[in-house]
């Protein structure tokens, strides 16, 4: 059998959020460009991400994932990449070139593609911890339970057990519960939360409970039903299980949220070396400030490089995809230059913050043993951009809203105390009242005097963690409005139950305001009036689903 | 309430979608045109996907994304097919995978 040989500038592998980012930017450039992935859709993993993603409000940050993935997806097509669906490379050989076992149409085919340069953006997978019963059936990884509900709308039980907090943990919790089902708790050996607190904040003022300092010993079940409960115990200093301290919770879910692990298997076969470390998910390959790994026109983008956020991923595409271009001679190496330091400088801004550091350490690491692998001179093509020094939140982390008069009116109060990045309040705001500027990791600063009270920056912070408080409401009571993405949203006059941010009930709440409009992209905001005496605490509602 | 979501805060209400009939251990039931088998399984509240060779210990779905192989299962009289990412056709014959195959003919 003979199987024609097909040239192409540039192979990207993976269709995610790094492989269609670098597969843009290089066909922005006039690149060729094949764009390769084994599943019926392309996009990653980007279609469960319905929630408004982190990040610089200049790239798509406050915009769900799932919107991200289309607009993507539009501009390969609109830019002429040819993707390749239901399309699985199975080999990477010598002198780049990629084997495919393309699907199509039912029938499956060969395909032998030469390639300039190959994009490697395959991604990473959940990893797993196991315990007693760990593989019956209703056991499985967060982001599993996270396609079943947002991608194939399907709840795969009633009552879910979270393992681990960090913000896959989270979000998913957050995002059964949208999808109506009840998260009975969220446990982490570790004693604190371990992603965005604006996240735990979310889960936390809707009831549900966290067990820190608590591990799972087994889940309940038999060989018919699969999972039935779970058992789970508090852990000592040494991470072992106290005995006596063992809790039954019903579930029928348990869902796994232990982190993900690098797909380098290819660029392990392509002979891309790679290093192990362990805070960036495990087995990484090596690449240079262009991620263009140890194997000269091979790069490596994304999750596969390090486990990192979309946003992350998005912009080490880009900067491949213009690398590769300049190295085809397509664009000149001024421009280019250019564009990636640009980028560079974004991407480690992402990285700031202590959320960011180790993975910016880890990042710099694997850079600096590329070139003791490769033995090519380190020669920085730019200005290395130096972390700018923070600025301190100058903000109390007081909960309460003291400082505001009773005559003042409607006043924005932002709940978001961890340097994180992200910033698309700064953005939302009209009046220059928040301030974020450089690095994108401080923590929003509210001048009050310019804020107005307008509550535009609400719906569009991905935290959720912004409330506009106006204490004029009437003579002893104050308003509060929030943000709130459920499925039921309360009319106006509607009494409910206002809860504080623990989720605990504290007084009946009249809701005065409820307002949905187009440009919140589904994030309505309510407004509820409260006795004064309850406005520093009263930061949700409870009605019943 | 576990199966299909039918509203829903951002994603809306969900469209009606063209049934069609698959048959699931020689029953016939209903599902959407073009979903993945496992959120057909599941929409009926099936997890039950297969039963490993040596200690005949239940698997269902893991990963969700075809790889982990977990929720294998025969269908169309093919074993080991991952039905987290193989749609679902019209007629499609799933069967409950024994160790193999269906028929438990495992090689031990």
């Amino acid at each position: 059998m003979v199987i024609i040989l097909i040239k192409m500038d540039m192979v990207v592998i993976g269709a995610g959020p790094a492989g269609l980012s670098s597969a843009i930017e290089a066909a922005k450039e006039g690149v060729d460009v094949l764009l390769v992935d084994e599943n019926i859709k392309a996009g990653g993993q980007l279609f469960k991400q319905i929630h408004k993603f982190f990040g610089s409000s200049d790239h798509r940050a406050g915009v769900r994932g799932i919107d991200i993935g289309k607009e993507l997806i539009n501009e390969s097509r609109k830019l002429g990449v040819n993707i390749w669906l239901n399309s699985i490379v199975i080999g990477l050989f010598d002198d780049k070139l990629v084997l495919i076992k393309q699907n199509k149409d039912g029938r499956e085919s060969l395909k032998r593609v030469q390639a300039d340069k190959i994009i490697i953006a395959t991604g990473a997978s959940e990893k797993v911890i196991n315990f007693t019963n760990w593989t019956l059936p209703g056991v499985m990884g967060a982001g599993a339970a996270q396609t079943m509900i947002n991608v194939h709308r399907v709840l795969p039980g009633d009552r879910f057990l979270m393992v681990g907090t960090g913000n896959v943990g989270l979000i998913v919790s957050y995002q059964l519960i949208q999808a109506g089902a009840e998260v009975v708790g969220l446990i982490d050996a570790a004693k604190e939360v371990g992603g965005y607190g604006v996240h735990a904040a979310k889960i936390a003022r809707k009831g549900v409970p966290f067990y820190l300092n608590h591990t799972i010993i087994k889940a309940e079940g038999n060989n018919k039903d699969g999972v039935t409960g779970a058992v789970i115990a508090e852990v000592d200093n040494n991470w072992q299980p106290i005995s006596g301290s063992e809790k039954e919770l019903k579930v029928d879910v348990i869902t796994l949220a232990a982190g993900l692990k690098p797909l380098s298997e290819l660029a392990n076969m392509a002979g891309c070396k790679r290093t192990y470390i362990s805070e960036l998910g495990g087995w990484v390959p090596l690449h240079n400030e262009n991620m263009e790994s140890t194997v000269s026109g091979i790069y490596v983008v994304g999750d596969v490089t390090g486990v990192e956020e979309a946003n992350t991923a998005l912009e080490e595409g880009r900067l491949a995809g213009i690398d590769a271009a300049e190295k085809l001679g397509k664009i000149a190496v001024k421009e280019s230059n250019k564009k990636k330091k640009s980028i560079t400088k974004r991407v480690k801004n992402l990285r700031l913050g202590p959320f960011g550091e180790n993975r910016l350490k880890a990042k710099e690491k694997l850079i600096k043993e590329y070139y003791e692998v490769t033995g090519k001179d380190y020669r920085e093509n730019y200005d290395s951009v130096q972390a700018i020094e923070q600025k301190a939140a100058e903000k109390t982390r007081s909960m309460s809203v003291d400082h505001i008069d009773k005559t003042q009116g409607p006043v924005a109060v932002i709940e978001c105390h961890q340097e994180i990045p992200c910033n698309p309040c700064e953005l939302a705001c009209k009046f220059g009242a928040i301030e974020i500027g450089e690095p994108i990791t401080n923590v929003p600063i509210l001048n009050e005097e310019k804020c107005t009270g307008c509550g535009l920056c609400l719906p569009q912070c991905p935290g959720l963690a912004i409330f506009l408080i106006d204490k004029s409401y009437s003579p002893d009571k104050s308003t509060v409005a929030f943000p709130y993405e459920y499925k039921h949203i309360p009319k106006k006059g509607d009494m409910v139950d206002a809860v504080d941010r623990q989720g605990n009930y504290l007084c009946k709440a009249e809701v005065v305001k409820v307002l949905q409009l187009e440009k919140f992209d589904k994030t309505p905001i309510v407004t509820i009036s409260v006795l004064d005496k309850y406005i520093d605490d009263a930061r949700n509602i409870k009605i019943s689903d | 309430m576990a199966g299909r979501i039918d509203r829903h805060p951002i994603l809306g209400k969900r469209k009606a979608k063209e049934e069609v009939e698959i048959i699931f251990n020689g029953k016939k039931i209903k599902a959407e045109k073009g979903e993945m088998i496992a959120a057909a399984l599941q929409a009926k509240g099936i997890r039950i996907h297969r039963y490993t060779i040596k200690n005949k210990e239940p698997r269902g779905v893991f990963c969700g994304i075809g790889q982990c192989t977990d929720c294998a299962m025969e269908v169309n009289g093919q074993p080991n097919v991952r039905t987290c990412v193989t749609p679902v056709e019209a007629g499609m014959v799933i069967n409950t995978q024994y160790g193999l195959n269906r028929d438990g003919d495992n090689i031990d």
